[in-house]
């Protein structure tokens, strides 16, 4: 080693170095991202049943720039009465329980979900119906006995209200289904879909006097709930005596290994489950986007629920899954669309 | 400083003035700076206190039954709060994990430590390293599409998300961990016990399984506290591949939810914010937090013996004293080894005192087979990891490759699957990524020069230090939480690039500390002290003659955490969007990030497996062109270096 000590290394090279690649990084950024300037930005979130129409809009729209995040109904009607978002995705209609959240009046909120006055916050949410989703009751490709069910059997099936443990318990398939363990792959709790169906097949549901629970909450490990739609489509796939439900959109994708029954809500309606059946078949609920009012001419949002409503947005629909506005009630999109000036 | 040009070269009573006030000044700065991690600490126990209590304000939670309750159902009619399955999931992961991980990590750090040949170690050090470079999401991602289907086709009684698939992957990510440390603790053995086992006739294989391992037993028990520690912690492969739904049971093969993945479901799921199930998430958090705070000051004090040899036992107090010995009683005492360690060579000497003749003895025949057979045995285990790794990294560019295209990585992105496109997730990870660099490097920095150049050895600098110690340890999941509450919420900065990158910032700013203090201490002390002895003051010593030596190291241990940061998901899950058309364009934008993307699409129809493998690809890729910067750096700055 010399003697002499050279105490100031040459470091040019280095500040050289590190300066090219952020600058390099910082170039590409803007050259890739393109600066569109005066693009309006709008923030949508909420619902996970309403993410995939919501993904499908933005990635169409082309007047905003709008970043999309799921999370729940709830979160989205959280976050737009805190003002943490432009659009709230919801599932399910408003609920006083949302205002009391943020310390608002829960009477404000109307059965309709609808607001009548503003929350402490000072945001008025305004719903929009914006599409229908229909959900499937699934079972496995080799099921012949269980093709077409009814409310009672469904109740019979899906609530802890003594519940059937073989199929040939359930009631009204006698002796064409085998004496096999029934085992259910669904949603858990926290899912909305879960919700949804429950309401439609347990009396009362969510009140004091509702008259059974979920056979989730039975306890006799039938149930067996997943958050992953995946799982419940493998797990009714490989199993003969499984049955399950999801949202319809998953199940279009996946027709070739499983198979939908036909449901009706009274005694012998059945109705295929399909997006053109909306109308006759029993669970299919509608899909809401909430603002905060009604956005007046000229706002971003006006603009993009007037796309959302208008025919291009609902020519989208049915291709991600879900049913069309005008399939339900022709003039349920130009109701709406006139209140935005249109 | 702006003195004018003759001031420099001359010291007037003026220039000595200034430069005594800037010195005051910027040593002040350095304080402030170094205080963060105060601030830091007092953030999350803030978020995650105020969380907990607001959890247990519902009155259908109680404390009994959260901590001992069998029952998790947050969301149900009635919700119950027991915790126990959680725990037990946890426990699955941490102890299965630590069954696969620890033999083949001490077998492999043996091999290094022992039997390999220098140039061979240096080869397969980093490449082992590199286990700990790839990110959780990766793993995750791994473990549930590659993994998953082999274990259901060994046990077909294995669900979609099982805790085995999740602790294999979470082996190898904790390996890295386990074999350096261990390694170290192997390296530090001193010679003369190995050359007095040998002379005495012990084999190669036993010196180093009777010698070695008893002789760096806690070192090797600090690496397995320290791999406990991350895989409690880690929360992405949880949340992919081991599951969301609670239930309180010791299956392997079945679904099971771990304290972190209940977390991230609150995040992600659909769980109502300002409800119980949701606030359970703070409770949860911390009971993680304290319990992963425990093990990783339990092995940091082990740790920390090691690198200062022998503790020099100051007197201790009474009450102090009373907890020494029960300390004692559980830790052995380091002091003993050394004792036991040359009485168990000289029991080996005694059974095998004559040596008999070449072929004669059998005795000595089985010995040689089973040394050669330990050293195959340790070898195998680096071999494991070496296969495991390449296996990965194939897998995933077998799937990925084919979808990798100019529009995929440039263009505007579509929502059919025809039509997928990273560029504003690429956009956001490199600006998350430059934003946090502007945050945690300036305040890092800063503080390892006030640690390591200006501050005494203080009860205060002691305290802040190893809350920086703490700091590291604490699991990624945890901090989102804290940036959400702090964030997005206090500071209302909503889900923007700026909180998200403030948020990773508070993760990185331990680690970035750490690596400019190792690239400070490597700065030889006769720097210091030659430019004291001239009458530079302590700022001028620090700012002429050490920082331009350390800088190198510092670049790249900040390239090095920088890495660790864009592949991060927990910390952003919480602030991060899904579906972004453009790259962001302001600080409070919203942003889509890599890893956020991976972990969405692998949770879609089978359709968008092969474009998450693309975009772990390119994740990859520029992790992998980062480290290689580091590196470049590293080897340029010690060639140019002449001390």
């Amino acid at each position: 080693m010399p003697p002499v000590i050279a105490l100031k290394p040459n470091r040019n090279w280095l500040i050289a170095g590190s300066g090219v690649l952020v600058i390099a990084m910082v170039v590409a950024a803007g050259c890739i991202g393109g600066d569109d300037g005066d693009t309006p930005k709008l923030v949508q979130t909420g619902s996970s049943t309403v993410l995939p129409l919501a993904i499908a809009w933005a990635a169409e729209y082309d007047d905003a720039e709008i970043t999309v995040s799921g999370g729940g109904s709830s979160h989205g009607i959280n976050a737009l009465l805190n003002k943490e978002t432009d659009l709230g995705d919801a599932s399910r209609l408003m609920k006083g329980s949302d205002y009391e959240k943020v310390g608002g009046d829960t009477g404000l909120v109307t059965s309709d979900g609808q607001a009548t006055g503003p929350a402490p916050t000072g945001v008025t949410p305004y719903k929009w119906v914006v599409a229908y989703d229909v959900l499937a009751t699934i079972v496995n490709k080799d099921n012949d006995w269980a093709e077409k069910l009814n409310y009672t059997q469904l109740y019979k099936i899906f609530t802890d209200d003594d519940p059937a443990k073989y199929w040939d318990e359930v009631p009204g398939l006698g002796s064409t289904a085998p004496h096999e363990k029934i085992e259910i792959y669904a949603p858990d709790e926290a899912s909305g879909t879960y919700d949804y169906f429950f309401e439609e097949i347990i009396p009362k549901w969510g009140k004091d006097d509702m008259h059974a629970d979920t056979r989730l909450n039975s306890g006799d490990g039938v149930y067996h709930p997943s958050a992953d739609d995946n799982v419940i489509l493998n797990a009714i796939r490989d199993n003969k005596y499984a049955i399950g439900y999801f949202g319809f959109a998953y199940y279009k994708d996946n027709t070739d290994k499983v198979q939908a029954v036909k449901i009706a809500d009274e005694d012998d309606n059945y109705e295929e489950p399909s997006l053109s059946n909306v109308k006759n078949y029993p669970m299919a609920r509608p899909l809401y986007i909430y603002t905060d009012g009604i956005p007046e001419e000229g706002d971003a949002r006006n603009e993009y629920l007037r796309y959302v409503l208008g025919p291009e947005g609902q020519a989208l629909v049915p291709e991600v899954g879900y049913v069309d506005l005008d399939l339900v009630d022709p003039t349920l999109a130009s109701g709406q669309l006139s209140k935005l000036g249109a | 400083m702006n003195t004018g040009g003759y001031l420099r070269g001359r010291r007037s009573p003026l220039t000595k003035r200034v430069s005594g006030l800037s010195e005051r000044a910027v040593i002040t700065f350095l304080f402030l700076a170094s205080s963060a991690a105060v601030f830091i600490t007092i953030a999350i126990i803030y978020t995650l206190v105020e969380g907990t209590f607001n959890f247990f304000s519902f009155e259908e939670v109680k404390l009994f039954n959260f901590l001992f309750g069998t029952g998790w159902v947050p969301s149900g009619r009635d919700p119950e709060f027991g915790m126990l399955p959680l725990i037990s999931g946890t426990l699955m992961v941490a102890g299965g994990t630590i069954v696969i991980a620890g033999p083949i990590g001490i077998g492999a750090a043996l091999f290094l430590s022992e039997y390999a040949p220098f140039k061979l170690r240096t080869f397969l050090k980093p490449v082992v390293e590199l286990l700990a470079g790839i990110p959780s999401i990766v793993y995750g991602f791994f473990a549930l599409f590659t993994i998953g289907p082999l274990i259901r086709d060994i046990f077909p009684e294995a669900t979609y998300f099982n805790v085995l698939q999740g602790v294999i992957v979470m082996s190898f990510m904790v390996l890295p961990i386990i074999v350096s440390i261990s390694d170290d603790a192997m390296k530090a053995v001193p010679r003369y016990l190995r050359e007095a086992s040998l002379a005495l006739g012990a084999t190669k294989w036993e010196t180093s399984f009777k010698v070695v391992i008893p002789a760096a037993s806690s070192g090797i028990a600090a690496s397995i506290l320290l791999g406990i520690a991350r895989a409690i912690g880690e929360t992405m492969v949880v949340t992919l591949a081991v599951g969301s739904v609670a239930g309180f049971h010791f299956n392997f093969l079945k679904e099971a939810q771990p304290m972190t993945s209940y977390i991230a479901q609150t995040a992600t799921g659909d769980i109502p914010p300002g409800t119980p199930a949701a606030e359970a998430a703070f409770a949860v958090a911390l009971v993680l937090f304290l319990l992963t705070f425990l093990i990783n000051r339990i092995a940091g004090r082990i740790v920390f013996r090691i690198k200062k040899g022998s503790m020099a036992k100051r007197e201790p107090s009474f009450l102090k004293k009373k907890a020494l010995e029960i300390k004692d009683s559980i830790l052995k005492k380091d002091t003993m080894i050394e004792e036991e360690t040359v009485s168990r060579v000289i029991r080996i000497d005694r059974s095998k005192r004559s040596i008999p003749e070449k072929g004669q003895d059998r005795r000595l025949r089985i010995r040689h087979i089973k040394g050669t057979l330990g050293a195959s045995l340790s070898a195998l285990c680096l071999v494991i990891a070496v296969i495991f790794l390449i296996y990965l990294l194939y897998d995933v560019f077998k799937g990925g490759y084919g979808v990798i295209s100019w529009d995929f990585l440039t263009g505007e992105p579509g929502w059919r699957v025809s039509e997928l496109s990273i560029m504003p997730a690429i956009m956001g990870s490199i600006y998350l990524m430059l934003l946090t660099l502007v945050f945690a490097v300036p305040v890092s920095v800063a503080t390892a020069i006030y640690f390591n150049e200006i501050a005494r050895d203080t009860f205060y600098t002691r305290f802040i230090k190893r809350m920086i110690q703490n700091l590291a340890g604490v699991p990624s999941i945890v901090i989102g939480l804290v940036g959400l509450t702090i964030f997005v919420r206090l500071f209302d900065l909503g889900t923007s690039l700026l909180a998200g990158s403030l948020t990773l910032a508070l993760m990185m700013m331990p680690i970035i500390v750490v690596s400019s203090e190792e690239a400070l201490k490597a700065v030889p002390q006769s720097f210091r002290e030659a430019a004291r002895g001239m009458g530079a003051t302590r700022w001028q010593t620090v700012k002429d003659h050490v920082l331009p030596n350390a800088v190198p190291g510092m670049i790249t241990g900040t390239i090095l955490a920088l890495s660790r940061a864009i592949g991060e998901t927990a910390p952003i899950l919480f602030i991060g969007a899904i579906f972004a058309k453009t790259a962001p364009n302001g600080v409070m934008d919203s942003f889509v990030a890599l890893p956020l993307t991976i972990f969405y699409w692998s949770r879609q129809v089978e359709e968008y497996k092969p474009f998450a493998e693309g975009t772990i690809l390119v994740l990859l890729a520029i992790l992998l062109t980062m480290n290689a910067f580091a590196i470049i750096i590293r080897y340029r700055s010690q060639k140019r270096r002449d001390w």
